[in-house]
């Protein structure tokens, strides 16, 4: 795919792509779709110069620095809460699973879900990128534009911030 | 690094497979020693898991529909738009002034951009603002960005970063500095500057930072481009910057720079 890309066709074949990613990477419903919402709006501006290689790789990085960008106009802002997420079930790809397996991990995810959201952008974008869309160290280096070693520590610390949130959601369903 | 920290990357490392054989024995060595460790690296590998259980998603088909309009409203894409042949001339006769001007004038002209929260700017009226970076949690990085921006580029001249820093009487603490060049304002990144380290001694109060850059390979003159400059706390103690418009700056390879209002 190259100059003659035609911005339907990448559409079509992208959009879910695209979604999951915003959605992983936002704080909520709203956030997501606005994001969605611009990363087309900019592909369809720029894909006349898009210079060919890979589109997911392209679009990925689009879909990182818009976050980005969004992210600095909306500083402060406050963390969504579940009701906002209110749209995941119907946005989730049918799996096969049985009723309950579908509830207990219907339970789970949301609960990662929730503790995602709690995260600093820096280290839900570095957990997404590594362990949803399973980038190695230096790919997610080019996307961020940061050094191997800090892709490395900030997942390590990524990974200890999660941990922590997930155990206080634990703590508080207990007490 | 203390204890903890170096536990917790070497198992992160071990998930991604990206220790060496000398981490790999320490990393053993250390769950063998420890059950806390083994419980954490268990609940670790648990968590990555979990992660990698999330469910691929659908675009929701109202969105799907809502972003297809609004796309079809905005304006045509870049190369299709029917005034493009008038900016290109237009651009052309501009080049051809400022080529001529460049060579008329010998002072230079703008080469500099200040640094402001989130922002690359070529204004110096702002206030002094802090930055407040630590590699131990917290922010850890922060990306000032000036996208619109146009200048010539100056064979043989390099980049240089100049910051304000103050890591209070610690020392240890070390700065990686990177610039990133989107020459044609397209949205990708189309060169990336080595990183460069800067070290921050005990020394109490602001000090000049001040980090050089070599040479470049495919650097071209910045159209309607986006200069990205990433400072990352790498190592050390929590570190204050003052975005002081005087001191804080970059210099830059390029004539005559020049930000266009998006």
């Amino acid at each position: 795919m190259g100059q003659n890309s035609n911005f339907e066709d990448v559409y079509e074949e992208h959009a879910d792509f695209v979604y999951s990613l915003s959605r992983r990477l936002s704080r909520g419903n709203a956030d997501a779709e606005d994001l969605f919402q611009e990363v087309f709006l900019r592909v369809h501006r720029f894909l006349p110069k898009f210079q060919g290689g890979s589109v997911r790789g392209w679009l990925r990085r689009i879909v990182v620095n818009t976050n980005s960008s969004l992210k600095r106009g909306k500083k402060n802002q406050a963390v969504a809460h579940l009701d906002e997420m209110e749209g995941w079930k119907e946005s989730i790809a049918d799996s096969g699973e049985t009723p309950d397996e579908a509830a207990e991990r219907t339970s789970t995810r949301e609960g990662l879900e929730h503790a995602l959201a709690h995260l600093s952008e820096d280290f839900r974008t570095v957990l997404i990128l590594r362990e949803v869309e399973d980038l190695d160290y230096s790919e997610i280096a080019e996307v961020l534009n940061v050094p191997v070693g800090t892709v490395r520590s900030r997942l390590a610390r990524a990974r200890m911030a999660l941990r922590k949130e997930l155990e206080e959601a634990t703590t508080i369903a207990a007490g | 690094m203390p204890q903890d920290e170096r536990l917790i990357e070497l198992i992160s490392g071990s998930l991604d497979d990206a220790l060496t054989s000398d981490e790999e024995a320490e990393l053993e060595a250390a769950l063998a020693a420890s059950a806390e460790a083994r419980q954490l690296a268990a609940e670790l590998r648990q968590d990555r898991q979990a992660l990698r259980g999330l469910p691929k998603l659908v675009t929701p088909e109202s969105l799907k529909q809502s972003t297809l309009v609004k796309v079809r409203a905005a304006e045509p894409p870049v190369s299709s738009r029917p005034w493009q042949r008038v900016l290109l001339l237009a651009a052309s006769m501009a080049l051809v002034v400022g080529i001529f001007n460049t060579f008329r004038f010998s002072k230079a002209t703008a080469t500099t951009l200040y640094l402001s929260p989130g922002r690359l700017t070529m204004r110096t009226d702002s206030l002094s603002q802090e930055l407040h970076l630590s590699a131990g949690g917290g922010t850890s990085s922060h990306t000032m960005v000036s996208e619109n921006v146009s200048g010539e580029f100056l064979r043989g001249k390099t980049a240089r970063v100049h910051l304000l820093g103050d890591a209070g009487a610690v020392p240890g603490g070390k700065l990686a500095v990177r610039l990133h060049f989107d020459f044609d304002g397209d949205g990708q990144v189309d060169l990336h500057s080595p990183s460069r380290v800067i070290e921050v001694d005990g020394t109490v109060g602001y000090q000049n930072l001040v980090c050089a850059f070599p040479p470049m390979e495919g650097m071209k003159d910045l159209r309607n481009g986006t200069v990205h400059l990433e400072i990352a706390c790498e190592t050390g103690p929590p570190l204050k910057l003052r975005l002081d418009p005087q001191q804080a700056r970059v210099e830059l390879p390029f004539a005559g720079l020049k930000a266009q209002a998006s």
